[in-house]
């Protein structure tokens, strides 16, 4: 019925299950992946292990090379590692049955709402991509993010792990700019508090610390950096909290609008979350609610003093300042930001959680700075001995005889493992990364948006009811005269405010999609008002739609009496509503193939976005394509 | 280099306030007052009345008006002698838009013209000949300028301002064939256009010869109710008082004149004048009524054989009747009406009926001139279809 649109639910059984279909066929695909780099790892084994004897070298081989240019600084392992767990973290969080639906609506587009509008219409264009497609998007977010996560952990150093670093750099700047609006710095109301500049702007720092080569963590000049720009920031947030009329000094004074803080409280304190944590939340709200100056004036001074601990060079003014940003983080991320994901559907655990993983990495690459690296240390084997008539291969030496030796001969089976985990984890990647670069570059919703709206279709193969009307220039047209070829029927109501021009711009997009198809295919509207039904109306309409110049749409019309017998025929309602209201009629589509028998009976409700119109139109391009070619 | 510097600064200061100067206009020709875009008077309410020999009508807002598409336009009917209201909405069309009607001066013939809504472009048509018992389909070849004098009949002419490019006259005659008569930018480029400076069109009428009157929004400090005579477009009201651009609210025919409601506001505040314009040239132009600042109009209503009624609220103040008997006569306040009130209807008969409407349910208060209170004279309850156009 039009103005009953189909509102799809988060949690929407299709959808649910298509998404949970979608990552159990993509989690095969991995276990295929892993299942072949293992026996990839065992012919290598093997490989070392024949040319080793055959090279009298056995007992050297577990002392082999490993990859890598000695330890790893402490402060990048721990900022690597802590990453790495970071970003599977996330990606288990899009595993939420909701994620596909709600993402768009509930992240996406509250993120940018109070932002200006050029940053609106970025996130318009991801939020898009995402609406469109929305199985694909939810599924491929969640390799993305365990891949770079398992990336981080495994992969080799340094290239690889440096590469690790790259992914989660690229991929935090798109979570960024699309998923977060720019975490809300060039909105309204932003707070450091609250969550700006944005957790993903914290993972991509990380990315790009551990995108820079290994030298650079020698010494303390990278942590210093590393705290001082923090302690930049810890200021500005200082600055920005101690601003006056931004709602910071206010607690809740009875009567008076609360302050934002104790708001922002307030709301966390709304959402579901474990008792402990509630009841934490409850009375930190009130103590704020009843102490809102004196509350904002210690958050202020507090914020301060990191920032300028973080610029200190003394390393026991610098240990207390990290150990402060990381209470203060902890506090915050706790009491206001509610650990991030409780509530709705979080897809991080907020900006704290980064942003304490970056000061402690910046401290500890400050007191536990590694020498500088000279020279990568290469444990090489022992030069394996000639031996006589072993082949003509080359050893690793020019002018040697011998087997000839691969680069993974040297190889311990840990470091083999580690490169072969980490090819898997770029594979995990390229299992999101793909699909999501084919729906971003698809204009057409899936359709089991319209399924997930409008059921599936019927499918039948009965006479589809015949009719004899006039088309939009006033031409006879019978349902017997279309023979031959297949029909796409629909029924609409010229003046109709919300419904019938999106069913009509689903038809005529469809049309497109059938590409060549379509010369065999009739597109067909009939009028469902017994009012309006003209042809002034039917070619307003068409006018309206731009269908006037569509070669093969027919909108066909008759008196009152003949309409309604089609209306019947096809099991069409169509009430007259007084007060105002339109006319009350079904949104149906019927295709009908070239025998003049209905195949498949498609409720053509078009639901209440753009994403649901374009599904239905490749729902039904799908439809009239199965009758065609059946 | 001191001294060079400070002819330097001499100079430019010079210059600035010699362009400051030309910017305030200090030195320009005598003309019309000008003003910008943004001081032209707000657009008129679409709520409104209109009172013919044969019967009230009332087009009001209903339902859940904090949310357009739950808002519907109702249109109520009191013919002559009846002592209720009746609901006559045209049926077919979701009119969440607006719902503009014009009863011809006799005959019982109605035209309502629908709004644009949502996805529908051009605007459907219903006219009557009952009082609003049954209707028949027509359209226009557009959408029509949301203001409650887009359409105009006699019965067997009608005319109508489509909103495409700040406003377009189009005209059918008997055969019902709609063809355009002029727009803003022609109107514009006009002798008399180029006086008003035509920032908009926004009513159009037809007198009784068949002489197409438009009204619209003067930048300039003239009254725009143009008369479409002899293939030109002339200017028929002198200056409507005020100082700065003015707006027609209200263009209609009441038999004897046509008569407007200007907006010509003072100081900023609105400021109502009715202009009647009659046979051979003579021209009327009632007293202001200058109303308290940052009012706005709630609706407007003509009545039998002339004359405007006036609803509007102004902060702290409540809602206020104004009455303005025709042929540009004085302005008379009428008892504060009761909450609530949508529209006030003068006629027929000489009652004066206050349409209070609460969501669904739509109630005729009438004043009782000997007492000046009102009372209940009855309510009907509107079956809305929340959610259908949603």
């Amino acid at each position: 019925m039009p103005g009953m649109g189909t509102y799809l639910q988060t949690r929407n059984p299709v959808v649910v299950s298509a998404f949970h279909s979608a990552l159990l066929h993509q989690f095969e695909i991995v276990l295929a992946v892993v299942a072949v780099l293992s026996l990839v790892f065992n012919v290598l084994r093997t490989s070392q292990y024949r040319r080793a004897l055959s090279a009298g070298t056995i007992e050297a081989a577990p002392g082999g090379r490993a990859w890598g240019a000695g330890p790893e600084p402490a402060a990048r392992r721990l900022l690597r590692i802590g990453s790495g767990l970071l970003w599977i973290g996330d990606g288990l969080l899009q595993l939420q049955p909701g994620m596909p639906l709600g993402m768009a609506p509930g992240v996406l587009s509250p993120s940018a709402a109070s932002s200006p509008g050029w940053v609106q219409h970025l996130v318009n264009v991801g939020v898009g991509i995402w609406s469109r497609h929305p199985v694909q998007a939810a599924a491929a977010t969640v390799w993305i993010q365990v891949g770079i996560g398992a990336l981080l952990l495994l992969a080799p150093r340094p290239r690889w792990s440096r590469l690790a670093g790259v992914a989660a750099l690229a991929w935090g700047l798109v979570v960024w700019s699309f998923g977060e609006a720019f975490g809300g710095v060039f909105g309204h109301g932003a707070s450091f508090l609250f969550g700006t500049p944005g957790a993903a702007l914290f993972y991509c720092a990380a990315g790009a610390l551990l995108a820079l080569p290994e030298s650079r963590w020698a010494g303390d000049r990278l942590g210093r950096t590393v705290l001082r720009l923090l302690g930049v920031l810890w200021v500005g947030a200082a600055v920005l909290q101690a601003w006056p009329g931004r709602g910071s000094w206010q607690g809740a004074p009875h009567g008076a609008p609360s302050g934002s803080l104790a708001a922002m409280v307030d709301q966390m304190a709304q959402t579901s979350q474990p008792g402990v944590v509630a009841s934490w939340v409850r009375a930190f709200g009130r103590f704020d609610a009843a102490h809102g100056w004196g509350v904002n004036l210690v958050v202020v001074a507090a914020l301060a003093a990191v920032g300028a601990a973080c610029w200190s060079r003394d390393r026991r003014v610098l240990r207390a300042g990290a150990v402060g940003a990381v209470v203060l983080c902890l506090a915050d991320w706790v009491l206001v930001q509610d650990m991030g994901f409780f509530g709705g559907l979080g897809t991080d655990p907020n900006s704290m959680i980064p942003l304490a993983l970056l000061v402690v990495a910046g401290y500890v690459a400050v007191v536990r700075a590694a020498a500088p690296v000279v020279a990568p240390v290469v444990a090489r084997p022992p030069d394996p001995a000639p031996v006589a008539g072993a082949g003509a291969g080359r050893s690793g030496h020019d002018g040697e005889a011998g087997p000839r030796r691969r680069r993974w001969d040297d190889l311990t089976p840990g470091a083999l493992s580690r490169a072969l985990l980490a090819v898997a984890a770029v594979g995990v990647v390229l299992i999101g990364a793909v699909p999501m670069a084919a729906a971003g570059a698809d204009p057409h919703a899936d359709p089991i948006l319209a399924t997930a709206a409008d059921g599936t279709p019927d499918v039948v193969d009965t006479p589809a009811p015949g009719f004899r009307l006039e088309d939009q220039r006033g031409r006879p047209v019978s349902l017997a005269g279309l023979r031959g070829r297949t029909v796409a029927l629909t029924f609409l109501d010229p003046v109709c405010t919300s419904d019938c021009p999106v069913i009509a711009q689903e038809f005529k997009q469809a049309d497109g999609l059938l590409g060549a198809d379509a010369r065999r295919v009739v597109m067909v509207a009939i009028v469902v008002n017994p009012i309006y039904r003209s042809l002034a109306f039917t070619n307003a309409f068409d006018r309206q739609e731009g269908l006037d110049h569509l070669a093969n749409w027919l909108y066909l019309t008759g008196s009152v009496s003949a309409l309604e017998r089609v209306w019947d025929a096809y099991g069409v309602e169509a009430d007259v509503t007084p007060a105002g209201a339109m006319v009350d009629h079904s949104d149906l589509a019927y295709v009908i193939d070239a025998r003049g028998h209905t195949r498949e009976v498609l409720s053509a409700d078009p639901g209440d976005g753009a994403a649901d119109a374009s599904s239905f139109a490749v729902y039904l391009t799908d439809a009239v394509d199965t009758v065609l070619h059946r | 280099m001191r001294a060079g510097w400070a002819r330097a600064a001499a100079r430019c200061g010079a210059v600035g306030l010699a362009v400051v100067l030309g910017a305030c206009g200090g030195t320009g020709a005598p003309g019309p007052r000008t003003t910008g875009t943004a001081a032209l008077p707000p657009a008129p309410p679409l709520a409104s009345t209109a009172v013919t020999a044969d019967a009230a009508l009332v087009v009001v807002p209903m339902g859940d008006l904090g949310q357009a598409l739950n808002t519907f336009w109702e249109l109520f009917v009191r013919p002559t002698g009846a002592a209720t209201w009746t609901l006559v909405t045209p049926p077919g069309v979701a009119d969440n838009g607006g719902l503009v009607v014009s009863p011809a001066v006799t005959g019982g013939s109605l035209l309502a013209g629908f709004e644009p809504s949502q996805d529908l472009e051009y605007s459907p048509l219903a006219r009557s000949t009952d009082q609003g018992a049954t209707w028949s389909p027509g359209l226009v070849p557009g959408g029509l300028a949301p203001t409650p004098d887009a359409v105009a009949t006699t019965g067997s002419v009608s005319v109508a301002l489509l909103r495409r490019g700040g406003g377009a006259v189009v005209h059918a005659g008997e055969d019902g064939t709609w063809s355009t008569l002029v727009d803003r930018a022609a109107l514009g480029r006009t002798a008399a256009g180029r006086r008003c400076g035509v920032a908009a069109l926004g009513a159009v009428a037809l007198g009784p010869d068949g002489t197409v009157f438009v009204g619209a929004a003067c930048r300039h400090h003239v009254t725009g109710v143009f008369a479409g005579v002899g293939g030109t477009w002339q200017l028929v009201a002198p200056p409507p008082g005020g100082d700065g651009a003015t707006r027609v609210v209200r263009l209609v025919d009441a038999g004897a004149s046509i008569e407007a409601l200007v907006d010509a506001p003072e100081r900023a505040s609105p400021r109502l004048v009715a202009v009647a314009v009659g046979g051979a040239g003579r021209v009327a132009v009632s007293p202001p009524l200058a109303l308290p600042p940052h009012s706005r109009l709630v609706a407007t209503g003509t009545g039998a054989g002339g004359g405007f009624v006036v609803l509007s609220a102004a902060p702290g103040r409540g809602d206020a009747v104004e009455v303005e008997e025709g042929g540009a006569g004085s302005w008379e306040r009428l008892p504060a009406p009761p909450p609530g009130t949508a529209a006030v209807a003068q006629g027929p008969g000489g009652t004066v009926d206050a349409l209070v409407v609460a969501s669904t349910r739509y109630s005729d208060w009438r004043l009782d001139p000997r007492t000046g209170t009102w009372s209940r004279m009855g309510t009907v309850t509107v079956p809305i279809a929340f959610g259908s156009s949603s």
